[in-house]
């Protein structure tokens, strides 16, 4: 497992690298306008090898934002390590135990006394924040990435409104002409006065000529409009996976910020019920709470679930008179966690069982 | 028992912008009373003016950074969409933030330098300010964000805020008989389970040879054991006790711990049974 440090700049250069990819794309998607308003092709400019590359690089940074997360776990079981040595004795301690019992346990004492993990609260709240603006500032690229694309789809639509009503426009005019060429047609076809004759041959031949023309002008505009519809096409591939990509972070941001909350308030409350359990002058009952939070600690980094703060509380509940417990929040960290789940399941999996399979 | 349980329960967050600006304008007010308060208890003999000074500087210290962190939410709540920021306060018993924002602040002021030399000018925003007011003929939000950004950080860097630990600090009291020197120690904490600045002040006797502040030896162990023995749930006589079993020559005469809140507001808070002084 690499440092938080080496995999926080990593991923800020994969955030970068996805920023500069999407805005080349966006500029790509601009540029192929301009063409497709022009009616040249475009499908070389913006084919879907694109589209999926930068989709899949996306994907890859979310992984790594998403292992991030999960790393901040990996924090967080410093504190279980320190809960652990507040309840239980050092190698030292026991040794001094085994001659005078109630030094060593003076000892230990002396040790929870000065124990504090408030240096590591302060840690675990800057390292997610660190997270937080990562993703902060990559959702404002989407957004941004994603209003421009969206102007310009409105004025590609408005431009394929227009390119459709001259469309039809022309076949309406090409179908006026038809009747018109049939009768003079009709009307050589019956005509003896060779000078007549010629001039209606003449006005036929120009009406063919303008038939011609409309037919031709009736090709580039459908050519056009085929090409608008694709670049509405591809624009709106892109939207969506802008879009789908934002909610990912809102997902990403959600699940960070209500965990750190939630973490926070955790370790600090259990820390502190195990400091008081001082004045209760009974060594067991450190051991009790000591074991009880470890089992705890883990199994809420485990499972990085809402359900086994239930228990804390009522373990906590025993101890401190001053908490309240309510629901609202909780439901929402549960919806977050869910939310995470699915966006991340394979993330999720891997995790728990390289870190966790014990 | 409810299948789920929350410990976050009594977090509020100020969504609405003018609450948490009237939040802010009424703590502004309580604070400026904590100190006539403070200057009653000394009339009442029940504080030294020893103690009303340090507990002056304490009360200057949260108004700091109250002034401080309402310049961080003055006008995040206007801003769209997950980027919008607000307050979180504790409403049970506290009215005060929680301890998340003090700590966030904490790590804010930390990277203050590198904020402060990315931004522009205060003079140079209101200037755009008012080409954006006269030319677009739009509220500039964005700019008055990085304006209120800007000046808190520049808050965060003159000092003088309450940060979640407030670290020990002696003053000489008085020498005494048998080269005992006394000193009043006091420190503060920002208490994360009540989420309420509390003041500690301990008057202790110094039989050790050299003078404790001075102690290279002792004073840094002094003060990291007094700040991770400020713990609510533990009484005074433990950590006396625990103070005076670790130090052989430092004697603990008088501890007295003083919660500068909590803040109660019907609009804001909720408390059950009878108000706590």
């Amino acid at each position: 497992m690499p440092s938080f440090e080496a995999q926080i700049e990593e991923s800020q250069k994969q955030v970068a690298e996805t920023q500069a990819r999407m805005t080349a794309l966006t500029a790509r998607i601009e540029a192929a306008r301009v063409k497709a308003g022009a009616g040249q092709d475009i499908t070389l400019d913006i084919e879907n090898a694109t589209l999926a590359d930068v989709q899949a690089h996306a994907d890859a940074m979310n992984a790594n934002i998403a292992e991030l997360i999960m790393g901040l776990d990996d924090v967080t079981a410093g504190f279980s390590r320190d809960f652990d040595q507040m309840r239980t004795k050092t190698g030292w301690e026991s040794f001094v135990g085994v001659f005078a019992r109630g030094k060593s346990e003076a000892m230990r004492q002396e040790r929870l006394r000065s124990a504090s993990i408030d240096a590591k609260l302060q840690d675990l709240i800057g390292k997610s924040d660190v997270i937080v603006r990562l993703l902060e500032g990559q959702l404002a690229v989407l957004n941004e990435q994603k209003d421009k694309v969206e102007t310009n789809l409105v004025e590609t639509l408005t431009d394929r409104e227009a390119t459709v009503a001259g469309l039809e426009a022309v076949r309406a005019e090409i179908a006026a002409l038809d009747p018109k060429i049939i009768e003079l047609e009709n009307k050589i076809a019956v005509e003896q006065d060779a000078s007549a004759r010629t001039r209606l041959e003449s006005e036929l031949a120009d009406l063919n000529v303008r038939h011609n023309a409309l037919v031709q002008d009736e090709q580039v505009r459908i050519a056009k409009s085929q090409t608008l519809e694709r670049y509405i096409e591809k624009g709106k591939t892109w939207v969506d996976s802008l879009q789908n990509q934002a909610a990912t972070q809102m997902v990403l941001i959600n699940k960070l910020q209500t965990d750190t909350k939630q973490r926070v308030v955790l370790y600090d409350a259990l820390t502190k019920s195990l400091k008081t359990a001082q004045q209760q002058d009974v060594a067991h009952r450190i051991n009790e709470i000591g074991v009880k939070t470890d089992q705890e600690a883990q199994t809420a980094m485990a499972g990085i679930g809402a359900a086994t703060n239930q228990r804390m509380a009522e373990m906590l509940e025993a101890h401190e008179g001053h908490m309240v417990f309510a629901r609202k929040v909780l439901e929402q960290k549960a919806k977050a966690d869910e939310r995470f789940a699915r966006r991340f399941a394979a993330i999720v999996e891997k995790h728990d069982k390289n870190l966790y399979g014990g | 028992m409810a299948a789920e349980l929350d410990l976050t329960g009594d977090h509020k967050r100020l969504d609405d912008d003018l609450a948490a600006r009237r939040y802010f304008a009424k703590f502004d007010r309580i604070t400026r009373m904590l100190v006539s308060v403070a200057g009653a208890m000394e009339a009442d003999r029940s504080l030294s003016r020893l103690d009303t000074g340090v507990l002056a500087g304490y009360v200057n210290a949260i108004s700091a950074t109250f002034r401080a962190l309402s310049l961080k939410y003055l006008i995040s709540g206007r801003i769209e969409g997950v980027l919008a920021r607000h307050l979180t306060i504790d409403l049970h018993e506290s009215g005060f933030p929680i301890y998340q924002e003090l700590a966030r602040m904490a790590n804010d002021a930390a990277q203050s330098a590198l904020h402060l030399r990315g931004m522009a000018e205060a003079e140079a925003l209101k200037d755009e300010m008012i080409r954006e007011i006269v030319g677009a003929r739009a509220i500039p939000t964005k700019l008055q964000y990085a304006l209120s950004q800007r000046l808190y950080y520049e808050a965060l860097r003159k000092g003088g805020l309450f940060w979640p630990q407030m670290h020990p600090a002696a003053q000489w009291l008085a020498d005494l008989p048998k080269r005992r020197r006394s000193y009043l120690v006091h420190w503060a904490v920002y208490d994360s389970q009540l989420n309420v600045p509390v003041v500690y002040l301990l008057e202790l006797e110094d039989s050790g040879r050299k003078a404790l502040p001075l102690d290279q030896g002792r004073w840094p162990q002094v003060q990291a054991h007094l700040l991770a023995q400020s713990v609510g749930g533990l009484k005074l006589v433990t950590i006396a006790a625990g103070f005076d079993a670790d130090f052989d020559d430092l004697h603990p005469k008088r501890l007295r711990r003083i919660h500068l809140g909590p803040m109660y507001s019907s609009a804001y808070t909720l408390q059950t049974g009878p108000i706590r002084a």
